[in-house]
């Protein structure tokens, strides 16, 4: 007797379905991005998985949120924090060459990991993003690196509005030089809009680096015109980076410094109104300024808008009037390649400092225009300086082999502290008046009160990855080379073994539960 | 292979089909068709009559000597040697079935469906090993056999889940059932069983980047086992001693399914003495369940 042809159809494929088994949802790899900071925690980006991974510190325990992003069709190609922290950033780009008709898209997740993302089509597989200080905006780019693609548009851009959802993109009308970096230059105060007035009227100037030439762009209205200024590719003029100086009484344009990669001039653009609507325009003049600049600020005494370099070659600052292009040279008596300001009380102080150097420089600006002849005084750095971090406006910290120094301005006075490895300024984060560290590849954090310069250490069970300080649950989070999700959590005010925690396998927290 | 030379010594250990064809009309077993009752006259076989015992028996003197015997007495019986009694095996009474006991091993497969099987495995199918005893009693003079027993098994996993972290896992488990069998015909039967028992799972997930970290977790959860299969033995009238063969062996061939309650999966991290408060992450839920089939060989002692 047969059986009835639905049910020999039925064991078919009940034998069908048992002899084929689905593929295995635990193949492919585990290679996750790096953790991105955030105000609240970290994200890890898995592009295997197409999924963002939120862990959340708070309290004893560690909340984990799982977002998808893109498709198969897509891989997240890097990801970001933006500079308020509360928001993530994730570029999708198409998963292979193979891949058509599949578009890139920019995803903006909220940091704590709930809610939907805000998805922008950017066009184009950027390799790098600008945040603004106002953190307003993002502008994507093709960095340095360039795009793996067969035929890119190295001028390409895409401005994404981080407030809402819309997106600009855009191609800059230059010369023909390639985009190497994008600042915000009038942008001084961060997390706070701070537009210039051209002619009364307020633009948000953005300034795109190319070979030998500036483009800027006033972001609000990117429908106005550019203006691309060449800066003389026959004298070898490569922008390195901008200083834009708003317009004052001393002066009262608008000035945007251009300093060069190499030479012995800065470029100065002196942006004024188009008067008819259409935007603004600049004045290109070169400053001499010695035999090289490596670094510049602006300073405006009692009469006098100074511009400030530094002659590296011959270890000397440079003041410059900007409006008659004279000056006068401070000789350091010591190296010095960076420049920073700071107050003193009555008035400003420069600081003039060089990797490698022994020395740091400080010389007082006050009356500097009528006291030619006055000489910088020097704080000595017996092992040499690695790396310089400005603590707050009175104190630095220098790294310096396995030592770092706490340096106090007021005091002149320079504080020792030995270290087991040489200092990293990624692992460390000032939180008042206390400064963490956590250098990678040891285990131990360590705290110092910089007011009373007294260092606290406390053991870790396992050696430092990366260090982290999320100033939302204000703890520091240390990370350890784990692809299961390791971590210990440490309160910056109180580092101890008692107060710490550590936990293990976030990462593939519900791992067994998908489908 | 076990079940090759298991079948193998059962076709070797049986008789030839025309020596069998002589017994069994002569001496038919007793298992399928076995009844106390005494209407049915016993088989000539299965009587256990006993044999008269074959006495010393004086041996007459030939004719020609007789002149010679009557003027010589005979000697005495005592003096001469005994005559050996003729040689015959001594036979033993047939032995109705009226329970077995069994004594086996077994190997098979669990069909795992929970996709979170395959985290540590890279099939879906688990193969056990495992051992029982059982026993089962005659129901009413039937073909009916009604019993249980205990078996152990134990079966692991093991997989390299994303190329990034071992994952291992070994389950093992007592199980007591209820069987109930019937005999088909004696050296066939159909049987089902359900059972159940804890489960003993050790898990754990290691991964070794510039560090080893390992999380080990044990978990007892509930086990239900139902299966049902064919048992195949030596029948007594194929066996050297017959009717009154007290062992046999065969192999069984079962499938069913088996129930394990979920594991909620949350690994303790390994750590070194004197450690850092360390809490771990609830990686998901593992059903460690599916169709399940096995083949068996057993003793058995009835």
């Amino acid at each position: 007797m047969q059986p009835p042809l639905r049910l020999r159809s039925c064991l078919t494929l009940a034998l069908l379905a048992g002899a084929c088994a689905p593929p295995d949802p635990y193949e492919g790899s585990f290679d996750l991005l790096p953790p991105v900071t955030t105000r609240d925690g970290l994200v890890w980006v898995d592009p295997a998985r197409d999924e963002v991974v939120f862990v959340l510190p708070k309290g004893e325990s560690v909340t984990t949120r799982r977002a998808a992003v893109g498709d198969e069709h897509t891989v997240v190609a890097w990801s970001a924090a933006t500079r308020d922290r509360n928001s993530v950033l994730a570029l999708t780009i198409p998963a292979s060459a193979k891949e058509e008709d599949i578009d890139e898209q920019l995803y903006r997740f909220p940091a704590d990991g709930k809610g939907d993302p805000v998805v922008y089509d950017v066009r184009a597989p950027f390799t790098a993003a600008a945040l603004s200080p106002d953190h307003r905006r993002a502008i994507l780019y093709f960095g340095g690196d360039g795009s793996s693609e067969q035929l890119h548009n190295a001028n390409q851009i895409a401005i994404v509005d981080l407030k809402g959802k819309g997106v600009e993109n855009v191609t800059l009308n230059g010369f023909g030089g390639t985009l190497k970096s994008v600042e915000f230059p009038g942008q001084i105060v961060e997390g706070e809009e701070t537009p210039i007035l051209i002619g009364g009227v307020a633009h948000d100037i953005a300034a795109f680096l190319a070979d030998s030439e500036v483009v800027l762009m006033d972001l609000d209205d990117p429908a106005l015109d550019q203006v691309a200024v060449p800066l003389g590719s026959d004298i070898g003029f490569s922008p390195r980076t901008t200083l834009l100086r708003p317009g004052n009484g001393l002066f009262a344009d608008p000035a945007l410094f251009v300093l060069s990669a190499q030479g012995s001039e800065v470029g100065m653009l002196t942006l004024i109104d188009e008067g008819d609507g259409s935007g603004f325009t600049a004045q290109i003049s070169l400053i001499p300024v010695g035999q090289t600049s490596s670094d510049f600020l602006f300073y405006d005494s009692a009469s006098v808008p100074y511009l400030i370099t530094v002659d590296a070659a011959a270890g000397a600052l440079v003041f410059t009037d900007i409006r008659t292009q004279g000056g006068f040279v401070v000789p350091l008596g010591s190296a010095a390649q960076r420049l920073f300001l700071r107050d003193t009380g009555g008035g400003k102080q420069v600081v003039a400092w060089a990797r490698n150097g022994t020395q740091i420089a400080t010389l007082d600006l006050g009356g500097i225009e009528d006291s030619l002849g006055r000489k910088p005084k020097h704080l000595k750095i017996e092992t040499g300086i690695d790396e310089l971090v400005v603590l707050d406006n009175d104190r630095v910290l220098i790294g310096s082999g396995n030592k770092l120094y706490v340096v106090d301005f007021p005091e002149e006075q320079v504080t020792p502290l030995s270290s087991q490895v040489p200092y990293d300024p990624r692992g460390s984060a000032l939180v008042g008046d206390r400064l963490l560290l956590g250098t990678a590849g040891q285990s131990w954090v360590s705290t110092v009160d910089l007011q009373t310069l007294n260092p606290e250490s406390m053991l870790l069970d396992d050696l430092i990855g990366a260090f982290h300080y999320l100033p939302g649950p204000d703890r520091i989070v240390v990370t350890h080379d784990d692809p299961a999700g390791h971590l210990t959590i440490v309160d910056p005010a109180d580092p101890s073994r008692s107060t710490s925690h550590v936990h293990w396998g976030f990462l593939l927290q519900g791992v067994l539960d998908q489908e | 292979m076990p079940s090759s030379m298991l079948i193998l010594a059962l076709v070797f250990a049986a008789p030839a089909a025309a020596d069998r064809s002589a017994v069994a009309a002569e001496a038919p077993t007793a298992v399928e068709a076995w009844s106390p009752a005494a209407a049915d006259p016993p088989p000539a076989s299965a009587t256990p009559t006993p044999a008269p015992m074959p006495m010393p028996v004086p041996v007459a003197p030939p004719a020609q000597d007789a002149p010679s015997a009557a003027t010589q007495p005979p000697p005495p019986p005592s003096a001469g040697p005994p005559t050996p009694p003729p040689s015959r095996e001594p036979t033993r009474p047939d032995r109705p079935i009226r329970w077995r006991v069994d004594l086996g091993g077994d190997i098979g497969t669990t069909v795992n469906f929970d996709p979170a099987w395959r985290a540590f495995d890279y099939n879906r199918s688990a193969f056990h090993a495992g051992g029982t005893i059982r026993g089962d009693f005659r129901l009413a003079d039937g073909r009916i056999f009604l019993g249980g027993g205990a078996s152990f098994r134990r079966f692991g996993a093991y997989n390299y889940l994303y190329g990034s972290f071992d994952a291992e896992l070994t389950v093992r488990e007592p199980l007591v059932f209820f069987r109930l069998a019937a005999v088909v015909r004696e050296g066939f039967d159909v049987f089902a069983h359900v059972g159940g028992g804890p489960s003993f799972t050790a898990l754990s997930l290691s991964s070794y980047s510039t560090s080893y970290n390992a999380g080990y977790q044990q978990a007892v959860t509930a086990m239900a086992d139902a299966q049902a299969g064919v048992s195949l033995y030596l029948p007594k009238k194929w066996l050297p001693r017959r009717g009154a063969a007290r062992a046999t062996a065969g192999f069984e061939l079962a499938a069913g399914y088996t129930f394990r309650s979920k594991i909620k999966v949350r690994p303790e991290l390994a750590v070194s003495d004197d450690p850092l408060p360390t809490h771990t992450s609830d990686l998901g839920d593992l059903a460690i369940r599916g169709f399940v089939w096995r083949f068996g060989v057993f003793v058995r002692f009835q």
